[in-house]
């Protein structure tokens, strides 16, 4: 069985925006270490995901299966970190703020990518005959 | 601060026609393509015929030329600057159609993206032609990432591998994509650090308002006065009705502060503090060390000086300097009351928690947080500063070479602690 070709350039763009996201979480993670005393622990995380990241979309862009449904599994975590965001912001000593940028990145960036990876899951499995 | 009020203060009015324009492209995208497909005339190439990459290419160029043509419309900053909106906007727009049309892009928007990007870190670090730096800005950092996307995808060869030239072709996509993150991560450290210069900026220059006492607030000259901390990179600020306050809320203000210099004199020693509830934090040494009252945070008390949240001192070399106070609401959300308009200015910060390991960090000003952490903005809060200094009573901040300096000389020794 193999598979029948991707859409042309749906994994690169799922591809490039992985990109943007590890560059968003390192640039997270280096504001946290300046703020918690030049802290390198503060950096494993990011760095850690940014192994994720690089690796699971370097498989989606030639089209592993396993790779777009790891893509799916992670970008629905980024979106539930909102969602624990916004409902943190429900206690009364915490709030939430919602911007452009914010938006774009945490809500928008997941879902394109989300979507493109479920359009290249379903893609139709093509059996060949030996 | 209420989310809704967060989101229309991040950003600029200059740029909210270009926002407009970047909204309404979907639609003229549409009109256009009905108009070209008359009768015996084709639309052009069926969106399935183009590569997703390039389609995705054409959005994104797009939405940078609408934003690029649009600007004229809000910034008035000469002939010059609306020129180069104009031609980066149509070659943005050019090359969005090329790529739609399955022809060629990637050779030519990658320099232009590039040009682009820093001309915008210029013109939020150094700004063109002596006007001064320009804020970032929610429109203006969403435009960044845009293009930072359609570079991306310039950079990144797409696959699949040329036969024969698999080798070159990994080690080009290898340097594309090292590339890519590392321009993002510039981009936003460099807009991290103008959206800070331009709080450095309003704190440093501070006239003050008439009367004997010493009542400045944030702000020196027109530029300083719209600071609104529109990157919302960890501090969040309300937008301010008015830059010019009126002759009451100057003495309104000036008499919060000449109440709360005289309220605090008595924890001029930081032994005094401490007895009466303030607590150190982990880390007690520095220029701004923050003291918190836990009692005062929730007493049901708002701006009294007799009992403020916070108090700020300088502490080291077993000496301690009060510096000022900070009031605190104790609701998030809750705008804090501004008797003197626009010098009492409040600010809120938004922050990333994480757990592992415990700690904070200020949001990005691609607004995000580290992994497995969550975004949280805390009550809105005031510094006043109750030592003479350049920059005002209501400044956001103090020059640290100033506390070093007062710090030296006037920092009272440490005791019973």
């Amino acid at each position: 069985m193999v598979r029948a070709p991707a859409p042309a350039g749906a994994g690169d763009v799922v591809y490039v925006v992985a990109l943007l996201q590890i560059a968003g979480g390192l640039l997270g993670g280096l504001g946290e270490v300046l703020l918690m005393g030049g802290n390198p622990a503060y950096l494993l995380v990011p760095l850690a995901k940014t192994a994720v990241l690089a690796v699971v979309a370097s498989r989606v862009v030639v089209g592993r299966r396993w790779a777009a449904t790891m893509m799916i599994i992670v970008q629905s975590v980024t979106l539930a970190g909102v969602g624990l965001s916004l409902t943190a912001g429900a206690v009364p000593a915490l709030g939430v703020t919602l911007n452009l940028v914010g938006l774009l990145m945490n809500v928008a960036a997941p879902l394109a990518v989300i979507y493109l990876c479920a359009t290249l899951l379903a893609r139709p499995r093509l059996v060949v005959s030996r | 601060v209420n989310p809704a009020e967060t989101f229309a203060v991040g950003i600029a009015p200059e740029h909210v026609p270009a926002l407009i324009a970047a909204m309404i492209l979907p639609v003229v995208v549409w009109a256009a393509r009905r108009l070209r497909a008359g009768p015996g005339v084709t639309a052009g190439p069926r969106a399935g015929d183009v590569p997703v990459g390039a389609r995705w290419a054409a959005w994104l160029l797009g939405v940078s030329g609408a934003v690029h043509l649009a600007l004229p419309m809000g910034h008035f900053d000469g002939p010059l600057l609306a020129v180069g909106f104009l031609g980066s906007g149509a070659a943005y727009a050019w090359l969005a159609i090329r790529a739609l049309e399955g022809r060629p892009w990637r050779a030519f928007a990658a320099p232009l993206l590039m040009a682009t990007l820093i001309a915008y870190l210029i013109a939020v670090t150094a700004g063109f032609g002596g006007a001064g730096a320009e804020e970032p800005d929610q429109v203006g950092i969403a435009t960044a990432l845009v293009e930072l996307a359609a570079l991306g995808l310039c950079l990144v060869p797409s696959r699949p591998p040329v036969p024969g030239r698999a080798l070159v072709r990994a080690l080009a996509r290898t340097a594309g994509s090292v590339g890519t993150v590392l321009v993002t991560l510039v981009t936003g450290m460099v807009v991290w650090v103008g959206s800070l210069t331009a709080a450095g900026a309003t704190a440093s220059t501070e006239p003050t308002v008439a009367g004997s006492a010493s009542v400045g607030h944030a702000g020196g000259h027109e530029h300083a006065h719209d600071h609104a901390a529109r990157a919302q990179a960890g501090v969040v600020m309300r937008p301010s009705a008015d830059d010019h306050p009126t002759l009451a809320q100057a003495r309104a203000a000036q008499r919060l502060a000449v109440a709360t210099i005289g309220a605090t004199a008595r924890f001029a020693d930081l032994a005094a503090a401490l007895a009466a509830g303030y607590q150190l934090p982990a880390v007690a040494v520095g220029v701004d060390v923050h003291l918190e009252n836990k009692t005062y945070k929730s007493d049901g008390r708002v701006l009294d000086p007799q009992r403020p949240e916070m108090l700020v001192y300088a502490i080291s070399g077993g000496r301690a300097t009060l510096l000022g106070v900070v009031f605190v609401m104790e609701r998030a959300g809750e705008p804090g009351p501004e008797p003197g308009g626009p010098i009492t200015r409040w600010h809120a910060h938004n922050l990333c928690l994480t757990l592992l390991p415990p700690g904070f960090g200020g949001v990005s000003p691609f607004g995000g947080c580290p992994p497995l952490s969550v975004a949280v903005t805390i009550p809105e809060m005031m510094h006043l500063w109750v030592v003479d200094n350049p920059a005002g009573p209501f400044a956001e901040g103090l020059d640290k070479a100033w506390v070093t300096e007062y710090h030296r000389t006037h920092g009272r020794p440490r005791t019973a602690q």
